[in-house]
């Protein structure tokens, strides 16, 4: 059991000390520091001033040290654009996109499951079929496309919503939230509906009809618990997923000050510090929820506290 | 006395599409229980007989199947079938509990025992509170000779042994105070001396509780001491219906006497099994008339092979407790049933020499599994310090229990898994000592034959190009005698339909399929061929015919073989030399005669006093037996 | 699954038979209209800017004209040819390294294994379309830059998968007894094992090529994917916002046409993957 627990921190650190290497990789050994961030026809003084004072001359191996030591801390590095420490320029802009993601992940992914184990305990029925329809659609759908369709319609034509911009009022919101919202509740959908057919497939719910229960039973005591690890690890990935990823887009398409349009801007300017501080909290806060989904599995499902197996005779 | 359970005319379909024709899987089965009355259903794969267990648990709906028109099932008198899903739960686990085959996957793996357990309470039992309910749990617990119930009630099932489970779910049935208790082949997964003991508990509870059982299983021998009468299942209709003593002594349906013919005896060793040809019919593909008809030594034109024959009650002194579904019943006499006689091929083979083909010397095996602790591992020794020799030509059985390591020192034998101390030595060479490839080469003169024929064939893969792989890998393929004509006569050899070889292994039956296994096996003509529990996998009716074509085989090509079976009856038929392995030693190895005639080692008597037979008498006798044993350790 | 079984599952299933012959359509035309077509999809004709469809009462032939007069069909063909050729390209990119990858790592297990598979988690963890962005950055702009970076994010749901299917393959009684009959590691590899997983790696095939052509468009949307002169859909789309409220066609006939490809796309995928996973596959027959 502590054997297990370790392991999965262990697993965390390497997954972030791997992050952090690609990322100095990326930034400073395939790219180039000063050429990414310094406006072309910056005269070689000033470019040589530039990696003088960042410590881009150098070995490599004590930039990647200095890297691995001043990130540990928290210190990415003062942003070129914004000036000022990055990190605290990613803290500030967090609360922006979380009032987006979080709503969207959670209402829609809990919806999703909702619909999914109706739909498993009825397959083949039109509500079935219908919903099955919806989440292709929905997976296939370029939510930019979606969002500029939804603004054109509601806000454009018939003037009910604002476009865009940032004030954190529900009419502002609804339309971002619905967005991102579609996903997750299209990927919980399959995923509730796919687990919880193969899971009434199983003789351990055959044998609880037999003992006398009733179905809303045998879904409530004996399915729910069982189908809770898989539902439950897609929704903490995909919060992951949406956070960093769809949130991107949709920010530019509203224009929502986020971490999503934080990032955006800061790679078009080349602004390398600003960037690997976006890419660590985001790679981290993947981290925490994969380490999360992983303790909720342990916690849930007595088999991964034995690894030793006891039926052995 | 009246019937305690009723059934008439069952008939279980399913339509899986509209425009389809459905599927009937049972048909006109009709049959009585009485209260107290313990009553076994016999029946291989596809015949119905689970299906016929959950349609008395009023479960078909609920698996996408509907009952005929004219079916009525009725218990104490009351109409099942007029009751609400509402009446039905509670009928379900407080009259009439069920238990399955897999005891693991039949328990819910994240809820603990005691939990699942005081579900069935909180059913049936209501107006109990916490208190009283976890007492009546522990009780339960108690009551199926559970060790240290207390502690139980709050493991997990994975934590439990297969046995312990299956007394789990004995628990969980009884909670309701059931009249009727439906097993489900409860015993197939487990070990023979664990399905004893599993046996005697339901035979024991039966008597004690006045609890009507219907064991349902594919093996005539478990139900002979234990069931009052038996019912026959094939193709999805009653074939036959006999008090059990009378059933295991006059056969009256070809099916079942030619499947009791062809389980081998245990008590004397047979020159040759009596085999029933072909296999099972699969539900959708049912030949008309008579569903054995194809495999009937009896079978006529057009008697048999047009009308279903109805179950029949017979004339004579049993009245009409005995009914028989055959349209010759009067005229065929089962007793000329002669063995299959011994190919010309293999009447005319070699016997046992004296040079020693095989020898093992303290040979070990060792895995590593994760421990409990932060670091390190904890061994597991599969395989502890075996040696023995083999002789040219002679064919020794390895039985032992699951986890007895049997399969491993068969690997270890072939070098498929590296031993971990301990020599094998192969015609002289020491295996170990070989080079990669100098191993390879070798591998062509030893051979392996698994359990489970479908998973040891590439399925994506004709028959041809599976036989033919041994040749290709070691670039024989094409030379003189190696060609499309070889192989054709392989398949001839092995009893395959002549076009076989053009077809994949999907197309065939489970003994077909084990057929192509052994064709594959001796497409390089080795000299050693490892069978690792052959037919373990296979329906009973067709176990007997490949049980004899490894025996003309064996002879035909004077092939050294070693047998690895749980089953004592078929090492009995089949070895020259037996051992027998416990905990990865080997405790006893002697010749088959002296095995059976004076068992030294503990466990070997153990092994013989569990080994199920087809005798009412005999089985009777060795419950009365292992009772006094148990009365005295307890 | 044999061809003739699969053709009688399709037969059964109107939706894919419709997916697959949208599929087709989009394919052909997108590579032959662009050839046919005798107008230039990126010179300008400001005379002829902001057009609406002809059926719409506009002037500017079937889908419109964008805001420098070029057609819109022609270029949302263009755009999905490139929606095509990245997705295909990458997808198959990071099916033959994730199959590889998952092959090794499944095989010989112990240290490959666990080095291999914590790769994988590192890059799963990895935030996908951020670590394109900084990668298109960092690397050159083009096609070929914009296909290895999408291959190289895709391949770790091959490995795990490709991985997953050779560890239950490989302590099988198939591998045992291939073993038994002399064959070599690499033949048991290359002709035993890998046929037998490479249907799970095809079937993810068709879903993750309908992803990837999501993303290029994405990426090509914020800016960060397919460079002018080249034409992606993503740009088009995104060039179309401008003029919202009075071209609407831009946005919605782009965005339209990429819903048509990555659905149908998306749909045979998933029945693929559905008829030719071993696992529902052995547990059906």
């Amino acid at each position: 059991m502590k054997r297990y627990l370790l392991g999965r921190v262990a697993q965390f650190a390497i997954v972030i000390g791997g992050a952090l290497l690609i990322t100095f990789v990326a930034l400073h050994i395939v790219g180039d520091p000063a050429t990414l961030g310094l406006p072309i026809g910056t005269p070689v003084e000033a470019i040589e001033a530039f990696n003088e004072k960042h410590g881009f001359d150098d070995p490599f191996l004590t930039q990647l040290g200095r890297f691995f030591w001043d990130a540990l801390q928290g210190d990415f590095g003062d942003s070129l654009w914004l000036g000022g420490d990055s990190l605290g320029h990613v803290f500030g802009r967090l609360p922006a996109t979380l009032m987006l993601v979080v709503p969207a992940v959670l209402g829609g992914g809990l919806l999703g499951v909702l619909m999914g184990s109706v739909a498993a305990r009825r397959p083949d029925s039109a509500l079935a079929n219908g919903l099955n329809v919806l989440s292709y659609s929905v997976i296939s759908i370029a939510e930019f496309w979606l969002a500029i369709m939804l603004v054109l319609v509601f806000a454009v034509n018939i003037a009910w919503l604002p476009t865009a911009g940032y004030t954190p009022k529900p009419q502002v919101m609804i339309l971002p939230i619905l967005v991102l919202a579609l996903r997750p509740f299209a990927q919980n959908f399959q995923l509730t509906q796919a687990t919880m057919s193969a899971e009434y497939g199983k003789p351990y719910i055959l044998a609880a009809r037999a003992k006398g229960l009733s179905e809303g039973q045998v879904a409530r005591r004996h399915v729910l618990k069982n189908v809770a690890v898989p539902v439950v690890t897609l929704l903490l990935f995909e919060l992951g997923r949406v956070f960093v990823g769809t949130a991107i887009i949709i920010e530019i398409v509203f224009a929502w000050p986020g971490i999503g349009r934080l990032a955006a801007d800061a790679l078009f300017r080349g602004d390398i510090f600003l960037v690997q501080a976006i890419v660590m909290v985001a790679a981290t806060a993947t981290a925490v929820l994969n380490l999360l989904a992983d303790l909720f599995y342990f916690a849930v499902d007595p088999r991964t506290r034995h690894l030793v197996k006891a039926n052995r005779q | 006395m009246s019937a305690l359970l009723e059934v008439r005319d069952l008939q279980v379909a399913f339509q899986r599409r509209r425009d389809a024709e459905p599927v009937v899987p049972v048909a006109d089965v009709s049959f009585d229980i009485r209260a107290g009355e313990r009553v076994g259903l016999v029946g291989e794969s596809g015949s119905g007989k689970s299906l016929t267990a959950l349609a008395v648990m009023g479960l078909i709906p609920r698996i996408g199947g509907h009952l005929g028109p004219r079916t009525s099932i009725s218990l104490g008198g009351e109409n099942l079938l007029a009751k609400s899903e509402r009446e039905m739960r509670w009928i379900r686990g407080g009259q009439i509990a069920m238990i399955f085959q897999d005891p693991l996957s039949s328990l819910n793996p994240v809820l603990k025992t005691g939990r699942q357990v005081i579900e069935a309470l909180e059913l049936h039992r209501p107006g109990l509170d916490n208190r009283e309910m976890r007492a009546i749990a522990v009780d339960l617990l108690d009551q199926v000779h559970l060790p240290r119930p207390e502690r139980l009630m709050d493991s997990y099932p994975h934590e439990l042994s297969g046995g312990m489970r299956q007394r789990v779910m004995i628990a969980i049935a009884l909670a309701g105070d059931p009249d009727l208790l439906i097993a489900d082949e409860p015993t197939t997964a487990l070990d023979v001396t664990i399905q004893a003991e599993v046996l005697d508990l339901l035979h024991e509870l039966g008597e004690a509780r006045d609890l009507a059982v219907l064991l349902i299983t594919h093996d005539l021998s478990i139900i002979a001491g234990f069931t009052h009468r038996v019912l026959v299942m094939y193709g999805g209709r009653l074939v036959e219906r006999a008090p059990t003593r009378d059933l295991y002594a006059d056969p009256r349906h070809p099916y079942t006497g030619l499947l009791l013919r062809s389980i081998p005896p245990l008590d004397r060793t047979e020159e040759r099994l009596v085999a029933i040809a072909g296999s099972p019919p699969e539900p959708a593909a049912r030949p008309d008339g008579c569903g054995f008809n194809p495999r009937c030594p009896f079978s006529m034109d057009p008697a048999c092979t047009t009308e279903h024959p109805p179950l029949i009650p017979l004339d004579g002194a049993a009245g009409a407790s005995r009914a028989t579904a055959c349209a010759r019943v009067d005229e065929i006499t089962l007793g000329s049933l002669a063995p299959a006689p011994v190919s010309a091929a293999a009447a005319a083979g070699t016997a046992i020499d004296d040079g020693v083909l095989v020898n093992l010397e303290r040979l070990s095996k060792t895995f590593k599994i994760k421990g409990e602790g932060l670091v390190g591992h904890e061994l597991i020794t599969a395989v502890d310090d075996v040696s023995l020799e083999l002789r040219r030509g002679e064919v020794l059985g390895i039985v032992g229990e699951s986890g007895s390591g049997k399969s491993t020192l068969a690997r270890c034998m072939l070098h498929l898994i590296e031993p971990s101390r301990g020599t094998v030595r192969f015609d002289g060479r020491e295996l170990g000592a070989l080079g990669v490839r100098q191993l390879r080469r070798l591998r062509l003169r030893m051979q392996m034959i698994f359990q489970d024929p479908a998973s040891s064939l590439d399925p994506r893969m004709r028959v041809g190009r599976i036989l033919a792989e041994p040749l290709r890998i070691h670039g024989l393929w094409g030379t003189p005698g190696h060609n499309e004509a070889a192989l054709q006569d392989l398949i001839e050899l092995v009893q395959l339909p002549p076009d076989s070889l053009n077809r994949f292994p999907h197309e065939f039956s489970g003994g077909q399929r084990q057929r192509i296994a052994i064709a594959r096996s001796l497409t390089a003509r080795p000299s050693l061929l490892v069978c690792d529990e052959p037919v373990s996998a296979l329906d009973v009716s067709v176990r007997s015919s490949i049980l004899n074509l490894l025996a003309d085989l064996r002879k035909e090509f004077g092939l050294t073989m070693v047998f690895i079976a749980h089953d004592l009856s078929l090492v009995r038929y089949l070895c020259d030399r037996i051992g027998v392995m416990h905990q990865g030693r080997l405790v006893e190895l002697k010749s088959t005669e002296d095995l059976f005639a004076d068992p030294v080692h503990d466990h070997t008597r153990e092994l013989l006093a569990a080994q199920p037979v087809p005798d009412p008498a005999t089985e009777q006798e060795r419950r009365t037996h292992r009772r006094s044993l148990a009365g005295v350790s307890r | 699954m044999s061809a003739r079984r699969l053709w009688a599952e399709l037969r059964r299933r109107p939706v894919i038979i419709a997916a697959i012959l949208v599929a087709v359509a989009l394919v052909v035309s997108s590579v032959l209209v662009p050839i046919i077509s005798d107008l230039d999809a990126s010179s300008p004709r400001l005379a002829r800017r902001l057009q609406g469809p002809s059926w719409a009462g506009g002037e500017g032939g079937l889908l419109g004209t964008d805001s420098l007069g070029r057609d819109l069909f022609l270029r949302i063909m263009h755009g999905m040819r490139t929606s095509f050729a990245v997705g295909a390209l990458a997808a198959l990119l990071g099916a033959a390294l994730g199959t590889l990858i998952g092959l090794v790592s499944g095989y010989f297990g112990g240290a490959v294994d666990a080095v291999l598979m914590r790769l994988t988690d590192i890059e799963l963890a990895f935030p996908g379309i951020l670590l394109v962005m900084v990668l298109v950055r960092v690397l050159e702009r083009g096609i070929v830059g914009l296909v290895i970076v999408l291959g190289l994010i895709s391949w770790m749901l091959y490995a795990r998968v490709v991985r997953g299917a050779v560890l239950t393959l490989r302590t099988s009684e198939l591998v045992t007894a291939t073993t038994g009959l002399g064959a070599s590691t690499p033949r048991i590899l290359f002709v035993h094992v890998l046929p037998n997983v490479a249907a799970a790696a095809m079937s993810l095939m068709a879903v993750t090529f309908a992803a990837l052509m999501l993303a290029e468009a994405s990426l090509s949307f914020i800016g960060f994917g397919v460079q002018p002169p080249q034409i992606s859909l993503g740009a088009i789309l995104s060039s179309g916002r401008e003029y919202l409220s009075t071209s609407w066609w831009i946005s919605t006939f782009s965005g339209l046409f990429l819903l048509l490809g990555v659905l149908s796309t998306n749909l045979i995928g998933s029945w693929l993957h559905r008829v030719t996973d071993p696992l529902t596959v052995r547990t059906a027959s």
